[in-house]
């Protein structure tokens, strides 16, 4: 009879969490980005920041060559710091800039007509960030800025989409097409933005990743991790393994200038997602340090190893924009 | 009103006289005399004055078919006055009361002792034999009216028939000793039999009737004018004023708490009736007519209250026990009601039980309950009642091993007082506490992948509490005044990680409404509905997305928006209406409300008007016309006002409602009502574009209800509706989010005998809307993937169809009474949607499963 309960209530809990017998987000297929990191998480007016991609090629086939490449165009400020706020401004030539913009002007472009070329290539952009870009908005304590920055991984070519009335205002203004002119598959690309905050005071560091174990032991990262191999149909029925993240307290910076609803100051949620292009992980993301609790008492994953070798990826994230990672080798004996 | 005469009682009386010789014998308290050698001649005291009992209203509401004897024993001091009375034998329904209250007026000649006055006790005996229900009318001629000698007979359903008393003028009488169902027949020589009359009398019942008879054949020449018109009978008994609403739907207490699928609980029945949609999934929402839930106020006994459904809609936050009535206005309802624009629940608590201690106490698997009532002298009486929920006990460790860490386990509990005091027959007063408090708190160590910041510590909490006090008054014959005040504290909760929502607020309401008749069929109401809510509000957020916009990204990706401060909302109200009634079987209610809101400065006068017509008339048959007009206005949101998360210069929404629709009775248990409304809707808010919004919601709903009788009872009820809404008059129409077209519900219950009842209930209805979504973009800082919307709610869910079935068997013993149910829901397991599940970047999807099959066990003791 609990069951039964237990089951009405989960099944009330999946209608707003999703469910359906899904690979998790956690499994690398395909073409992903799996994270952006700024070298100064919090910059300020007049900084010029670089931002790095974490692209992971998950494909079965690469025949067709992966390239990353930066639209040209830097959007500041947009409307309610919505990133499609900024696709008006991109198609009507808005402000552009950074590192290798060479004054590029999109609206100026046909459709169909392969940019790749002219678009800077890399995981690494720098920007600069304008000088009067910090305002003051309602609801917020402190006054800020924000840049947003838009790429693209694409195992095709990279041409100027047209415009899409069924998407609304959210449209993809660029896309990624085979030879043929034809868009190629989700797994084939990914469009991506990154949103970079400027104040005038506050600051924000990285998360220190210090290391990783593997069943309770130290994870040499150029070694890697050698695990037996499983052929079980099912994920589940392949033995477990847990992964520990170590990332020291000092990292769980203090959220300044923000505070709980008794006035107690917030500290930085910190987290770490996990992927993996060889096995899987039972969850995509493990809380590290909670804004309010501080350190989780139990913030190990769980890994199952799969039929062949390949990588994981640990990312481990802060909620004010910080980031990094470690990829690490996967061998199955 | 029953009397017991004097000598009836000193015939009744002697046995016991007798019988309490030992106790007239003078106890030392009461003999002044010193005991003496010789005995004493002893003399018993006499009645010298007794008016006799009033039978008690609440035996006539238990409908007691039985006479019923309470003995006193009757403390009478020297001078022949009762000074003390105690019932020897409760026997409830108001009967000892009532025997107390009669023996204050009782006189005695007092007891003596040798000649001397000295105090006594005895025992003292009234009866309370059932009084007679009265069936009067009058027999005429269906053409002119004019009465007609005609043999009426009376029949019970034992078939004696009962003598009636008939006067040359078509008028008669007959005395009903006994409540049941019986028949009247009416013959008059020339004139077509009618069909009989059927009555279902209760105790002191007065039923007032006019039958009309036409002639048998058309008579010779000269033709005359009543010579072809039908036979035609028609009935008016005495019943409840007609409503001030287009429509009320008033379900039975039976009804209440045997339908199936909402565990006994009323306010979950609500979502059975005509107009109410399916919420979706395990939602305590209100759907009315094509609106939002938020456009439905709940009100307990006139006063306000923020939610009427524990967690996930389990159970309401009022246990039926304690209820006396649902009121459900769907639309158009009176000018009495305010500030929203789709439907009003007002629930009414009832009185506590004056005759003895009552109560009971049940548990099922979500949640234990208990209530006591009674009696605490001197007019007044109480009503206590609780419930908790025991779902803690075993969701936490559920979380647990899901991997959350639970600080909180769910639970839910609420609670009811009354204190009433009965002033006289025409004023009350009533003094209620009521509240409930839901909480859980958890922190979630496994986020979702796709929005990572929706972890960590993650709590929720909503809370009300609210002291009523309530007066009415009945002034004189024509003039009436209730009011009803009542303060309280509101507490809404949750937190997400780092970010939270803290409302604390404390309204205070008055309502005080006089209802003056200013001539025959011409009523007034005239009343205030005031609101003060001085609140504090705490909120940390990222901008909160509206309907139509895209996806903004992870729920974290934005800077929340953080505010805090106090402020009150004022919310004062006046109407008036006068219910008219023109000409026979028409009513007409027309009224306006005028209200002040200081949150948006503005004035919102809101006309109202309905009207019913009975175009048939007579028991079993009757047919009415109804329909309405009116507007109704909403203030906005207190979030759609605030300068962070709204807008400033908002003004009320609002909308106009049209209904018009019929009701027909077909014979004495069944009847059959249908009504199309429509709702225009403007001035809606819209985010950053004040009221630009427009929208409409319009269908038909029917209903064909079998009334309970003492076996069955059930209702079919089907809508089909239609709601849209537009941001702007600029921009296409698109179904709004809570749009059903089809809403079909099948209830029956049927009392097989020994206890056992079966009840059955049958919902089919159409998919909730969903707004498709495919793969899209990846916000990089978080990691995860960003879905491109498809137009707002543009695909529905399949069809939702579920069939429930309750068994309920009750033993009743000598003292008390033990009952037992079993209430499954989904019985054949129905795989229904409720929603579409995506996997992480939107290429994949299927839909999401809803409730499996869920059987609830219950047990029940009442005194």
């Amino acid at each position: 009879m609990k069951k039964a309960w237990i089951s009405a209530l989960l099944a009330g809990a999946a209608l707003s969490c999703g469910g359906g017998d899904f690979d998790p987000q956690n499994v690398v297929s395909g073409v992903r980005v799996l994270s952006s990191r700024a070298d100064r998480p919090y910059a300020k007016p007049g900084d010029t920041v670089q931002v790095d991609l974490l692209v992971a090629d998950g494909r079965a086939d690469k025949r067709v060559p992966l390239q990353v490449a930066w639209i040209p165009f830097v959007c500041t400020n947009p409307e309610a710091d919505l990133y499609y706020a900024c696709f008006a401004q991109l198609l009507s030539g808005g402000s552009t800039g950074g590192a290798g913009a060479g004054g590029f002007d999109l609206s100026k472009v046909p459709f169909g007509i392969d940019i790749s070329k002219q678009l800077p290539q890399g995981t690494s952009y720098s920007v600069t960030i304008p000088k009067d870009i910090v305002k003051a908005r309602p609801g917020q304590p402190d006054p800020y800025g924000l840049v947003m920055l838009f790429n693209i991984a694409c195992a095709g070519k990279i041409v100027l989409a047209e415009p899409d009335p069924s998407a609304g205002a959210a449209a993809v203004p660029i896309q990624c097409v085979d030879d043929a002119g034809k868009q190629v598959p989700p797994s084939d690309y990914v469009f991506g933005y990154t949103r970079v905050y400027a104040y005038n005071e506050r600051t924000n560091a990285n998360p220190i990743l210090d290391g990783l174990t593997f069943d309770g032991k130290p994870v040499d990262f150029t070694a890697g991790i050698t695990v037996d191999r499983c052929t079980a149909i099912k994920p589940e029925d392949c033995p477990s393994h847990k992964l520990g993240v170590t990332v020291p307290a000092s990292s769980q910076e203090v959220n300044a200038g923000q505070v709980d609803e008794y006035g107690n100051t917030l500290n930085e949620i910190v987290w770490t997602a996990l992927y993996a292009d060889a096995g899987r992980f039972d969850e995509d993301v493990r809380l590290l340090y909670d804004a309010r609790a501080g350190k989780a008492p139990n913030s190990d994953a769980t890994y199952r190893p799969g039929a062949r070798s390949g990588s994981i990826w640990v990312v481990v994230k802060d909620n004010r924009g910080g980031s990094t990672w470690k990829q690490v080798p996967v061998t199955v004996r | 009103m029953k009397r017991t005469p004097l000598g009836r009682f000193l015939l009744r009386a002697a046995p016991f006289l007798a019988a309490a010789a030992p106790l007239v014998a003078p106890a030392s308290a009461y003999a002044q005399a010193p005991a003496a050698a010789a005995k004493p001649t002893l003399v018993p005291p006499k009645v010298k004055s007794d008016p006799g009992a009033v039978y008690p209203k609440q035996a006539i509401t238990d409908k007691v078919a039985t006479e019923v004897a309470v003995i006193l024993v009757v403390e009478i001091d020297a001078t022949g006055a009762v000074t003390k009375a105690t019932v020897a034998e409760p026997q409830g329904h108001g009967f000892d009361e009532a025997a107390v209250e009669a023996s204050k007026s009782l006189v005695f000649e007092p007891a003596t002792r040798d000649g001397q006055p000295i105090p006594a006790r005895i025992k003292h005996r009234y009866s309370f034999p059932v009084p007679k229900s009265i069936i009067r009318g009058k027999v005429a001629n269906q053409s002119s009216d004019r009465g007609l000698a005609a043999e009426v007979s009376v029949v019970g359903a034992d078939g004696i028939g009962l003598p009636a008393t008939v006067a040359a003028d078509g008028t008669f009488t007959a005395e009903v000793a006994t409540p049941g169902h019986y028949s009247v027949r009416v013959h008059v020589e020339g004139f077509t039999d009618p069909a009989p009359t059927e009555l279902d009398l209760a105790a002191a019942e007065v039923v007032e009737l006019t039958i009309r008879v036409a002639r048998k054949e058309a008579p010779p020449e000269p033709k005359k004018p009543d010579a072809k018109e039908p036979d035609v009978e028609e009935v008016q008994v005495r019943g409840k004023k007609p409503p001030r609403e287009v429509t009320k739907r008033t379900l039975e207490q039976r009804e209440l708490s045997r339908i199936p699928g909402t565990n006994g609980d009323a306010l979950r029945a609500l979502q059975n009736l005509p107009g109410v949609a399916r919420p979706p999934g395990l939602a305590g929402l209100l759907i009315v007519r094509g609106s939002a839930p938020n456009d439905t106020n709940i009100f307990i006994d006139g006063t306000l209250v923020p939610i009427v459904y524990h967690f996930g809609g389990l159970s309401s936050v009022v246990p039926t026990e304690a209820l006396e009535k649902i009121d459900f206005y769907p639309g158009n309802f009176s000018a009495q009601y305010g500030r929203v624009m789709g439907g009003i629940v007002d629930v009414g608590l009832r009185d506590p039980k004056k005759d003895k201690l009552h109560g009971f106490a049940q548990v099922d698997l979500i949640d234990a309950r208990a209530l006591a009532e009674g009696p605490l002298g001197k007019g007044w009486s109480f009503l206590v009642a609780g419930r908790r929920s025991y779902v803690d006990t075993w969701l936490g460790p559920v979380l647990t091993a899901a991997g959350s860490s639970v600080s909180t386990a769910p639970v839910y509990y609420d609670y009811q007082a009354i204190l009433q005091k009965d002033i006289d027959k025409n004023k009350s007063f009533r003094l209620a506490f009521m509240g409930s408090d839901d909480r859980l708190a958890l922190i979630v160590q496994s986020g979702s992948g796709s929005d990572p910041t929706l972890g960590g510590n993650i709590s929720l909490g909503t809370a009300y509490y609210r002291l009523q006090a309530r007066y009415r008054q009945k002034i004189s014959d024509k003039t009436e005044w209730k009011t009803t005040a009542a303060v309280g504290k509101d507490s809404i909760q949750f937190n997400l990680g780092e970010n939270y929502f803290k409302l604390t607020s404390h309204p205070i309401t008055l309502r005080s409404e006089i209802s003056h008749k200013l001539g025959s069929g011409v009523t007034m109401n005239v009343g205030m509905d005031w609101l003060y809510t001085p609140y504090e509000i705490a909120i940390r957020l990222p901008p909160i997305p509206q309907p139509g916009q895209p996806d903004p990204g992870p729920f974290g990706s934005r800077p929340p928006l953080t505010v805090k401060e106090t402020d009150s909302i004022y919310r004062p109200a006046i109407y008036d209406e006068l219910e008219i009634v023109p000409w026979k079987g028409g009513r007409v209610v027309t009224g306006v409300r005028i209200d002040y809101a200081k949150d948006t400065k503005s004035w919102d006068v809101s006309p109202r008007f309905v009207f019913r017509q009975d175009v048939v008339a007579g028991a079993g048959k009757r047919t009415t016309l109804k329909g309405g007009l009116g507007v109704f206005r909403q203030p906005p949101q207190p979030q759609e006002t605030n300068k962070a998360f709204g807008q400033i210069g908002l003004t009320s929404n609002r909308a106009i409602h049209y209904t018009l629709g019929a009701e027909r009775e077909l014979g004495k248990n069944v009847e059959v009502s249908m009504e199309g409304f429509y709702k225009d809707f403007d001035n809606l808010v819209v985010a950053n574009r004040l009221n630009s919004g427009l929208g409409q919601a319009y269908g038909i709903e029917t209903l064909v209800r079998y009334k309970p009788d003492s076996r069955f009872f059930g209702f079919l009820a089907y809508t089909l509706s239609r709601s849209t809404r537009r941001s702007s008059a600029s921009e296409a129409e698109r179904l709004f989010t809570f749009d059903q077209t089809h809403i079909l519900t099948a209830v029956g219950s049927y009392r097989l005998g020994r206890g056992w009842e079966i009840g059955s209930r049958f919902r089919l209805t159409s998919g909730s809307l969903t707004t498709p979504q495919r793969y899209g973009f990846v916000d990089e800082n978080s990691g995860s993937p960003v879905p491109l919307n498809a137009a707002t709610n543009s695909e529905r869910l399949p069809m939702y169809r579920q069939l429930d079935i309750r068994v309920d068997k009750s033993w009743q013993f000598k003292t008390w009474k033990l009952g037992a149910y079993l209430d499954v829901l989904n019985v054949y397991n129905a795989g229904n949607s409720e929603g579409v599940s995506y996997n992480y970047d939107s290429t994949l999807r299927t839909y999401s499963g809803s409730l499996p099959i869920i059987p609830s066990l219950g047990l029940r003791g009442e005194l």
